[in-house]
């Protein structure tokens, strides 16, 4: 848990299931609401949830397997649905728990602000400044978080 | 950019011109900088406890051969001389325990790193020596020192 943020980490769905009710029910005693999405008398999604689950398979699946494992989880008229992706504090986490996804949301955040720093870097300002700054932003933002990448030779 | 197919301009020749490092050396240097952090820490806490944990069932078929423990142990062996390939804590978590000897270890790795890049591509003819930091001239001596000690071996 941090400051509002929680994550939660389960060995299957049924733990879910029961946890999501309780989670939901426990966190309002501390005034603290839990963003589930919402469901209309049909059972159709009325309001987009924030709350998120993932399903990390243990082992290679067919997908019929991890389409019925990854069915919302329903809880009165409140729901959660599964994502194969989420952003947690910054760092993409996907269901393969590789850093690929990561990696390239990082470099592309850095391309961004590299050509926005462009005009800077054509400009007349000294080199040992522009060094600065191109170390300062664009390469602090692309290895970001970098120390918990696994450096496989894909990456390298 | 006709120039750098032209010219053979290689991403070695600009970081020496810009005097920056690899970015994959940094990375090691980053998780270098982490490992020392995790082993000075308490041994309650979940991180020192991550780092010392060992699963006894084995992996499953399937699994991912290479791991983060793995790149670890890799960027130790990179940093210091004589880690085991399954980098035994007990070779390097006391060496760990001196924050200033591990920071300082760390850097001049880099630095050595970057020397020896230095070294084996030189500046390129059509960019010149660029911006490169004095401090590299005595690197560069003792890597051309170990150079021709070694025969060819760095």
């Amino acid at each position: 848990m941090f400051t509002d943020n929680a994550t939660y980490i389960l060995s299957s769905r049924q733990e879910l299931e029961m946890l999501c009710a309780a989670i939901f029910h426990h966190m309002r005693h501390f005034g603290l609401l839990m963003h589930a999405g919402t469901l209309d008398e049909n059972g159709n999604h009325q309001t987009k949830s924030k709350t998120e689950a993932m399903f990390i398979p243990a082992r290679p699946m067919t997908q019929e397997d991890i389409d019925a494992a990854t069915t919302d989880i329903v809880f009165g008229t409140q729901y959660v649905p599964f994502t194969q992706e989420f952003q947690y504090l910054g760092s993409r986490v996907t269901t393969d728990l590789k850093d690929v996804t990561d990696i390239n949301n990082r470099l592309r955040q850095a391309k961004g602000q590299a050509a926005a720093l462009g005009t800077f870097f054509c400009s007349t300002a000294d080199t040992w400044s522009k060094r600065l700054i191109f170390l300062a932003i664009p390469v602090n933002t692309a290895l970001y978080g970098a120390e918990s990448w696994t450096l496989n030779v894909e990456l390298r | 950019m006709h120039h750098v197919a032209e010219y053979q301009i290689k991403n070695e020749h600009i970081r020496n011109y810009f005097s920056v490092p690899d970015p994959i050396d940094i990375i090691q240097k980053c998780q270098f900088n982490l490992l020392g952090k995790f082993a000075r820490m308490d041994p309650t806490r979940l991180p020192r406890k991550f780092l010392t944990a060992c699963v006894s069932h084995p992996q499953h078929s399937g699994g991912q051969h290479y791991t983060l423990q793995n790149s670890y142990v890799e960027t130790l062996q990179h940093i210091l001389p004589n880690i085991p390939d399954n980098g035994t804590i007990d070779s390097w978590l006391p060496l760990a325990q001196n924050r200033e000897q591990w920071k300082t270890l760390g850097t001049e790795w880099i630095k050595h790193r970057q020397a020896l890049t230095i070294y084996q591509y030189g500046p390129h003819p059509l960019l010149g020596d660029g911006i490169l930091d004095h401090q590299f001239f005595w690197y560069l001596q003792d890597i051309h020192h170990r150079f021709s000690m070694n025969d060819g071996h760095v």
